[in-house]
């Protein structure tokens, strides 16, 4: 059963080479070229989805799945491994990625035409789930690196002025991120002579006690590179350029899950540092907190919507970032409740701007009152209520979590700032939701462009899902039980 | 211990590197200073590996402290190939926002 991982990575990767087939010129004419992508398109997500089905029973119940490339021994070979915290955020990824794509079967239809879109997005994929799996940090660097030439691209296919901009800013800023993860990388092989990660937490168990400074320096290196990734405070100002200029799909993805995977990334490093020293721990939570009073007070300034979510994707980061700083297991637990609630929700807000600005026009939040359909409306507030934090829905019992973990850790100012957070976000949030109800019902406008049954689904089935985990977090909080006692 | 040696040297190239796409305005200049940091890196794990009086890593009869440890060179091929694929990209995105702006000046490209 082992082997089912590297066909977790393999799959998509088929897929991106068939899609960049239909790519090069042909004498088939484009629709048919584009029921041929759809095709191939859907069945990668459905081998995906029976891969992480066959996988399920086994990761639930605590197991690990280890498969070593080529039969070399771990001490210089690559090894893949599996387990629960990794098949977790490889279901809420594959789930996102299909959510995206089906929305932009229709939404994108004329920056699909040269193929381009789909070859990158499963291509994007199967860096994710390289990312996912490895167990060798090179490794992880290298898929990493998958990813972010993926949404270069991807940014691109807007094909406007911003895109470009935006793709080159987001281009140079990681290829930083890479060089210091390199350097970290290269410090790690040269002191401890291993890649692999269970090596790398011994020996770092070992210079604790004989080289403190160079731990900080590991550290520190590796903060700083994951967190251009993800966009911790002083390191975020390219995330609310490149959110705003990419097309909406793509800045779903972007939101909901590359900025996660740095996160997951975040996560298996710090577990390699054994138990934090607890002003490591504090200063952690503070650039936690700093990233959300500063995403908090940009997005209620901000007249765009793109560019307001990004700032609340920032804001939500924070809060991630303050339950693994916290760092015991209530905090933790919180951490991953709300990865996955803020993956679920803040995609489901941008696929619903995307059609918001494809219906009005305008990517203007105030200005004119439109009426759109009552399901958009409906699905909008969920989605906003739920990452805003009001009692029936998830986001709620994830910041609960994280806030009963700052007081267990007797880090009670956190939950001040996330309070504090919360009733902020209801302003910016709001702002757009009274939007969706003009005042006079005669003067406003029916926006005119038809949005097809296909678009709106992904958003349903994504605002009904936060309802469900909100109302029901039992089954979810169980998983991530298992998750915390693996990785703690 | 001599202090001119590999390692040190790609530190520098590395800080050189930084100091470029922190100052210069020009993009080019920018992914050029890009090119220069991981120049630096691949320098530093080419260092890393690097044993006094060393040998090839290839069978024979040698000791195995005789030998270059071969792994960082199989590394920074990877990173190679890595870094001229996002040079290539990065080149192909100047071409295009210069087209639509018309400059190659940074503080000039205004949304």
């Amino acid at each position: 059963m082992s082997k089912l991982i590297i066909l977790l990575v393999l799959t998509p990767m088929i897929t991106t080479f068939l899609l960049s087939i239909t790519a090069i010129p042909h004498k088939v004419e484009q629709k048919e070229l584009m029921i041929i992508r759809t095709i191939l398109s859907l069945s990668g997500f459905s081998v995906l989805f029976i891969l992480l089905f066959l996988c399920a029973s086994d990761m639930l119940s605590g197991e690990v799945y280890r498969y070593s490339l080529g039969g070399w021994d771990a001490l210089s070979g690559i090894v893949l491994q599996l387990d629960i915290l990794s098949f977790c955020i490889a279901v809420l990824s594959v789930v996102v990625c299909f959510f995206a794509l089906v929305y932009s079967f229709t939404f994108m239809e004329h920056m699909r035409g040269l193929g381009k879109f789909d070859a990158f997005f499963f291509l994007m994929i199967t860096g994710i789930m390289g990312v996912l799996v490895s167990r060798d940090i090179f490794n992880m660097y290298v898929f990493f690196e998958i990813v972010n030439i993926s949404v270069y691209v991807l940014i691109t296919t807007g094909r406007k002025k911003e895109n470009y901009k935006a793709s080159l800013k987001y281009l140079i800023l990681e290829s930083i991120s890479s060089i210091l993860f390199l350097l970290a990388v290269g410090i790690i092989y040269s002191t401890i002579g291993s890649l692999n990660m269970d090596y790398i937490a011994e020996g770092i168990s070992l210079l604790r006690i004989e080289q403190p400074s160079l731990i900080i320096l590991l550290f520190s290196l590796f903060f700083v590179s994951l967190g251009l990734k993800f966009g911790v405070v002083p390191l975020h100002f390219w995330l609310p350029d490149s959110y705003f200029a990419a097309p909406s799909p793509v800045s779903t993805v972007q939101s909901g899950i590359v900025s996660k995977i740095g996160i997951y990334a975040m996560i298996r490093i710090l577990s390699l540092f054994g138990t934090l020293p607890s002003d490591m721990n504090y200063f952690i939570a503070v650039m936690g907190a700093m990233t959300i009073i500063t995403g908090t007070l940009c997005a209620l300034v901000q007249t765009d919507i793109k560019r307001m979510l990004a700032y609340s994707s920032i804001n939500q980061i924070g809060v991630i970032i303050i339950g693994l700083g916290i760092g015991n297991p209530i905090a933790m637990k919180g951490a991953l409740f709300h990865i996955m609630n803020h993956a679920l929700a803040k995609a489901g807000l941008f696929l619903c701007a995307g059609i918001l600005i494809h219906t009005r026009g305008t990517r203007k939040i105030s200005g004119m009152k439109f009426k759109d359909s009552p399901g958009l409306t409906l699905s909008f507030i969920l989605l906003s209520l739920s990452i805003i934090g009001i009692p029936p829905l998830n986001g709620f019992v994830s910041k609960l979590i994280i806030c009963y973990g700052a007081i267990g850790a007797h880090f009670s100012e956190f939950t001040f700032i996330i309070f504090f957070s919360s009733i902020l976000s209801s302003v910016y949030y709001f702002r757009v939701i009274q939007t969706f109800f003009p005042k006079h019902e005669k003067k406003a406008l029916t926006p005119d462009v038809h949005v097809s049954t296909s678009t709106l689904l992904p958003i349903y089935i994504l605002a009904i899902m936060c309802l469900l985990l909100g109302l029901f977090p039992d089954t979810a909080l169980r998983i991530i039980d298992i998750i915390v006692e693996v990785i703690l | 211990m001599n202090l001119i040696n590999g390692i040190s040297i790609g530190l520098i190239l590395i800080l050189i590197g930084f100091f470029g796409i922190s100052t210069r305005k020009n993009i080019i200049k920018i992914i050029l200073s890009l090119n220069i940091c991981f120049m630096g890196i691949i320098l530093f794990y080419i260092s890393i590996a690097y044993v006094e009086g060393g040998t090839i890593p290839v069978l024979g009869p040698f000791e195995p402290i005789d030998i270059v440890d071969p792994l960082p060179h199989a590394l920074m091929l990877t990173t190679a190939v890595v870094e001229l694929s996002t040079t290539a990209l990065a080149l192909a995105l100047v071409m295009k926002v210069y087209e639509k702006y018309e400059t190659l000046n940074v503080r000039e490209m205004k949304l």
